[in-house]
């Protein structure tokens, strides 16, 4: 059977510097995978080169059998959180939530992008550029662009850094919830307490290379300081 | 084509309201035509015969400011990745992005004509279709080049020397033929006289789109 996304032998080099070293993984369809790692072992590369936005030195990703550099189809059906928001700061959160449903053509865009301001708790602040947002308020928005276009695979690199409590806690039973509707997720964190609520498997990369690939365990822990030792934060 | 409207809806947004861009293009293209209108006797020939080319070279260099800001703001929180990453044909950002700096240069060139007609000494109606069509067709090169360019030039350190270095000399021949029918239409001929250069700058246009429109693709590809 085709992985629904499927990773073979990824390598990626800046400069002198390999930050992947042969990575392989697949997910299944609904599956939901942690990536766990120290700063620099690795995840944000890796999950770049998944959503399409690095180009990789060595090896294939393919989304349902074919490649995904070429597949438009995998575009459409990803949701992609990294690092930078993909959010212009002179236009307000409704305007870049309505050029992004434009761009991914989704339906009864006006509806779909209210009720994810609402959900993301920034229906007071539609209207403000984002220019003026604090990191939090930045971070949900981008989750709510990622979400836009109710995507089948979520690539997410760190969604929860920036966030309060009261965000953290709306965010982690969004992810529960899409988990439990067949959406697949790739999530990177090196908070472990995520890997447990949210991850069915997860990987743990160190140094470009994944040390462990299985069951999310319980002593992920021990597990995790055991391979990477004390880079968990 | 939604997509590419919506870049352009987006960029001619974002040009409303850093409005301070338009406003210093704006003292810099009067600078530009005011300091060339005090070199030569006021309604002399050689200032006549420069004008054409003045107008034309402060064009080109405000288009060139005008996209590297417009490319500048792709670049902030990474946006122009953002758009690439989206599922839509890399042409249609294209084309939403060559749209919004064509309006952007028209407007531009709506704003500078009746002022540079004033500070050269003749009535902005005279040949204003010839100007207007060869302001239309002048633009379309130009923009089908710089927006292919400040792609390519979007990752560069230094790419505000570098996006001129490359564009001028691309854009000679737009720059020859608006000379030429800006020229034309000052001294009172009609569209027959410039036919001719009228319909080389439309051949050019058209290759320009087309070249763009092949190779954007593969220059936005990392």
């Amino acid at each position: 059977m085709t992985a629904y996304l499927e990773a073979r032998d990824v390598t990626k080099r800046f400069g002198t510097m390999h930050a992947l070293k042969g990575v392989s993984l697949d997910v299944a369809r609904g599956g939901s995978l942690v990536l766990l790692g120290p700063n620099g072992a690795g995840k944000s590369t890796f999950l770049g080169i998944l959503a399409g936005r690095i180009r990789p030195t060595g090896g294939t990703v393919s989304f349902e059998g074919a490649l995904l550099r070429r597949s438009v189809e995998a575009r459409r059906q990803t949701g992609y959180l990294s690092h930078s928001p993909f959010l212009y700061r002179g236009l307000t959160a409704r305007e870049n939530l309505m050029l992004y449903a434009d761009l991914y053509s989704v339906q009864r865009s006006g509806a779909r992008v209210d009720d994810l301001l609402r959900l993301m708790d920034l229906w007071e602040r539609r209207h403000d550029r984002v220019g003026g947002f604090s990191r939090g308020m930045e971070q949900r928005l981008a989750i709510a662009r990622s979400l836009l276009h109710d995507p089948g695979l979520l690539l997410l690199d760190e969604p929860f850094s920036g966030l309060d409590y009261r965000s953290n806690s709306v965010l982690m039973e969004i992810l529960i919830d899409l988990r439990g509707r067949d959406r697949t997720m790739i999530i990177s964190t090196h908070n472990l307490e995520v890997a447990s609520s949210l991850g069915n498997d997860v990987a743990i990369i160190d140094r470009g290379v994944i040390r462990y690939r299985g069951a999310v365990v319980e002593d992920l822990r021990d597990l995790y300081m055991g391979l990477v030792g004390g880079g968990q934060r | 084509m939604r997509a590419a409207l919506a870049i352009t809806r987006k960029d001619l947004l974002l040009e409303m309201r850093g409005r301070e861009v338009v406003v210093i293009l704006f003292v810099f293209a009067f600078l530009v035509l005011t300091l060339f209108s005090l070199s030569a006797s006021p309604g002399s020939e050689a200032l006549s015969e420069m004008a054409p080319g003045i107008l034309w070279i402060t064009f080109l260099f405000a288009g060139v400011l005008g996209l590297g800001r417009n490319f500048d703001r792709e670049r902030e929180n990474d946006c122009f990745q953002g758009l690439l990453l989206a599922p839509c044909d890399p042409t249609q950002i294209y084309w939403g992005k060559c749209l919004s700096t064509l309006i952007f240069m028209l407007v531009f060139q709506a704003l500078l004509w009746p002022l540079f007609s004033i500070l050269y000494g003749f009535s902005p109606l005279r040949g204003g279709h010839i100007v207007w069509t060869a302001f239309l067709l002048g633009d379309i090169g130009f923009v089908a080049l710089g927006v292919l360019l400040s792609a390519i030039a979007i990752h560069i350190r230094s790419r505000e020397i570098v996006l001129p270095l490359l564009l001028f000399p691309l854009c000679l021949p737009v720059l020859l033929g608006g000379v030429q029918c800006t020229a034309s239409a000052m001294a009172g001929g009609g569209f027959r006289e410039v036919a001719g250069w009228l319909g080389r700058l439309a051949a050019f246009d058209v290759i320009f789109i087309s070249l763009g429109s092949i190779l954007f693709p593969f220059v936005v590809e990392e």
